[in-house]
């Protein structure tokens, strides 16, 4: 006598529909998912390719000066430099000491690199694909703008050896370790692959690090996030300064901007109306569920 | 005026309510909106809907779009892009190899990237529940009678698999229990083998006796010349694709609406004009669904719910969930008080019959 298994049958049915929904879900997102930002985004295409320019040939050696290391570091810590590179012809070259640990992310190290120098921190695309937009508040409010097959972005490259490398992965995923050097370079006309050129500084961690002993005067150590100088020929040989606080990653080291008491009171007055549309949206809800309540023990 | 009262609303008016507002749906991923949309359309279907089997698909894709977003969520922690953003906790991750760039197994998960998966799993739930409001309000029998002559031949085969498969899985059971009755194994290959048989052969019969049943009917019946009905079936089904390709064309952000729109314009002529070049011969309808005043207001309603959405997309900040810097969604008034007018059909549709009468629509 073979009993029956009403359960496993019923497992079975909920094991394809849980493939079918799956599979459906996966479709509708690859669907709706912006196909701008994944087609620029540089994790999205793997890069095999070597890098067409390297480090030897820079464009402007003097565009660049070296950042200072803090004497002392806490067990654990390294030292990242950060190059930032403005992309146009007479454009700016950042270099910038982040002290940091192993394992953080590269996009941690670039959030650190902001308020230091009293930048705006770096704008990522609204929708949450994960697409930089802005570094250091450039371009103030493009992302990505596409011109024919080109795009105006920020290209993302490893350093820490001979040559710049094209990176492959975003900067959420990258983590840094000692030695290496991360390196961003605005594309004002980029093909988003690995021919793009390279930020205009050496890749080398050891030519772009002023050691701690050569350090002069007191304006290179540690300042507290938010308050750096606005200068940026005094910021640029600015020191990673030694505190933890310089690579914490959040709302409190974000902004530099203050709040008015006029966009304060606005943000009262949505939390108000978001308040009420909630509230709107559960009794609503709540009234077509009671209904459905009683119109199906009605049924039965 | 008894009959003219218990008419239920046009099915094709159902689906146009539920489809505006599915698409009011995949323009924004503002949470209120979404929930505003999903609040309105389970108060409409809990106002309107029957008794008959398929009203219970409402709940069904309900449940379906909540996996829907688990597993949007799910995939994002897990195997998703790295977004930056506030770090709320670390997966252990899994080192892979350089040409797997792209993929990644765990790692830092921001607040941004769990929020910003929950947006999008609950935008596909959304839409996912606007088509369960149309399934559950608009009985699919009454659906295919309004289908054009010029997709007959697809009509009458959607119409035998829908009337197919439940008789199917009914006859499943009832070859279970025959065969638990005497003793039988009714899983494993064995199980199988012995339902099968039985199965096939009942679903054979079926389908000989509905065939012999539609023929006395007159289905079948060919009113034009077999060239010309080839020219029209391939002018709609050319036409149908055009369609899609440029719907999907206009509903993608990334590339040109104008091209996209060309083609829908195109498409539309295409299937107008085949299925008017079908509609030679004349058919006869009993008690057709008409067209009133009420079925004007429902598809209005739908109409300015969807275009006050699309409208406050003019400024896009007020349509999606704010990421950098985490914030609350914004309020677009105007937006929120046109999916309120979306609840319209909520009065203005007739009220679901009494079970006397869906068993008439049933029979008819």
């Amino acid at each position: 006598m073979v009993r029956p298994e009403p359960r496993s049958a019923a497992a079975a049915a909920v094991v394809a529909a849980a493939l079918l929904a799956a599979t459906i879900s996966l479709a509708v997102t690859a669907v709706l998912r912006p196909a701008a930002a994944t087609a620029l985004r540089p994790a999205a295409r793997a890069a095999r390719a070597a890098p067409a320019a390297s480090s030897a040939r820079l464009e402007d050696q003097s565009s660049w000066q070296r950042c200072a290391v803090p004497a002392h570091l806490a067990k654990g810590q390294i030292v990242v430099p950060i190059v930032v590179d403005f992309g146009g012809r007479d454009a700016k070259v950042l270099v910038t000491c982040i002290v940091t640990r192993p394992g953080d992310t590269g996009a941690q190290v670039l959030q650190a690199q902001a308020p230091l120098l009293g930048y705006s921190v770096p704008r990522y695309d609204a929708s949450g694909s994960g697409l930089l937009c802005a570094i250091d508040g450039y371009p103030a409010s493009e992302c990505g703008t596409e011109s024919g097959n080109h795009y105006a972005y920020w290209a993302y490259w490893h350093g820490g050896g001979k040559r710049w490398q094209y990176a492959s992965d975003g900067p959420g995923e990258w983590t840094v370790s000692k030695g290496d050097v991360e390196g961003w370079r605005f594309e004002p006309d980029g093909s988003a692959t690995p021919a793009d050129p390279p930020p205009r500084a050496p890749s080398n961690p050891t030519e772009l690090e002023m050691p701690a002993t050569t350090m002069g005067t007191a304006t290179a150590t540690t300042r507290p996030p938010g308050t750096a100088g606005k200068s940026s020929s005094s910021s640029r040989s600015n020191a990673g300064g030694g505190g933890k606080g310089n690579t914490t990653l959040g709302a409190n080291a974000a902004g530099p901007v203050r709040q008015s008491a006029d966009s304060r009171s606005g943000t009262r007055t949505r939390k108000g109306l978001v308040i009420l549309c909630v509230a709107l949206i559960v009794l609503i809800g709540a009234g077509a569920y009671g209904r459905s309540r009683r119109k199906s023990s009605h049924a039965s | 005026m008894l009959r003219r009262r218990l008419q239920p609303l046009h099915p094709i008016a159902w689906w146009c309510w539920a489809g505006t507002l599915a698409v009011a749906a995949s323009r924004t991923t503002n949470l209120l909106l979404l929930g505003l949309i999903l609040a309105v359309v389970a108060w409409v279907v809990s106002t309107r809907r029957g008794n008959s089997p398929w009203a219970r698909s409402f709940g069904a894709l309900l449940r379906l779009g909540l996996f829907v977003i688990a597993i949007r969520v799910a995939v994002q922690v897990l195997f998703g892009d790295r977004v930056p953003g506030d770090t709320w906790f670390t997966l252990p991750s899994v080192p892979l190899p350089h040409w797997a760039a792209g993929v990644t197994i765990g790692g830092p998960v921001t607040a941004q990237a769990a929020i910003g998966a929950f947006c999008q799993g609950l935008q596909i739930a959304v839409i996912l529940a606007c088509f369960g409001a149309a399934n559950s309000l608009a009985s699919s029998f009454r659906l295919l009678r309004c289908v054009p002559a010029g997709l007959y031949e697809v009509a009458v085969a959607v119409t035998v698999a829908i009337s197919f498969t439940p008789q199917v899985v009914l006859s499943i059971a009832r070859v279970r229990d025959a065969r638990r009755l005497r003793g039988r194994a009714t899983t494993g290959l064995r199980g199988w083998r012995g339902l099968a048989i039985p199965v096939l052969d009942g679903a054979l019969e079926r389908s000989v006796a509905l065939a012999a049943s539609m023929d006395a009917r007159g289905f079948g019946r060919r009113s034009s010349s077999p060239k010309r009905r080839r020219l029209t079936a391939a002018a709609t089904l050319a036409g149908l694709v055009g369609l899609g390709v440029g719907l999907f064309e206009v509903l993608d952000s990334g590339s040109a609406s104008g091209i996209g729109l060309a083609v829908i314009i195109l498409g539309g002529a295409l299937v107008i004009g085949g299925m008017a070049g079908a509609s030679h011969g004349s058919r006869s309808r009993y008690r057709p669904d008409r067209w009133r005043a009420a079925e004007w207001l429902v598809v209005g309603s739908g109409l300015l719910a969807a275009g006050a959405v699309v409208a406050a997309g003019s400024d896009p900040s007020s349509l999606t969930q704010p990421l950098y810097p985490l914030g609350l969604p914004a309020v677009p008034l105007a937006a929120l008080a046109g999916i309120l007018i979306a609840t319209l059909p909520s009065v203005v549709a007739p009220a679901p019959a009494p079970v006397r009468a869906q068993l008439q629509e049933v029979a008819a």
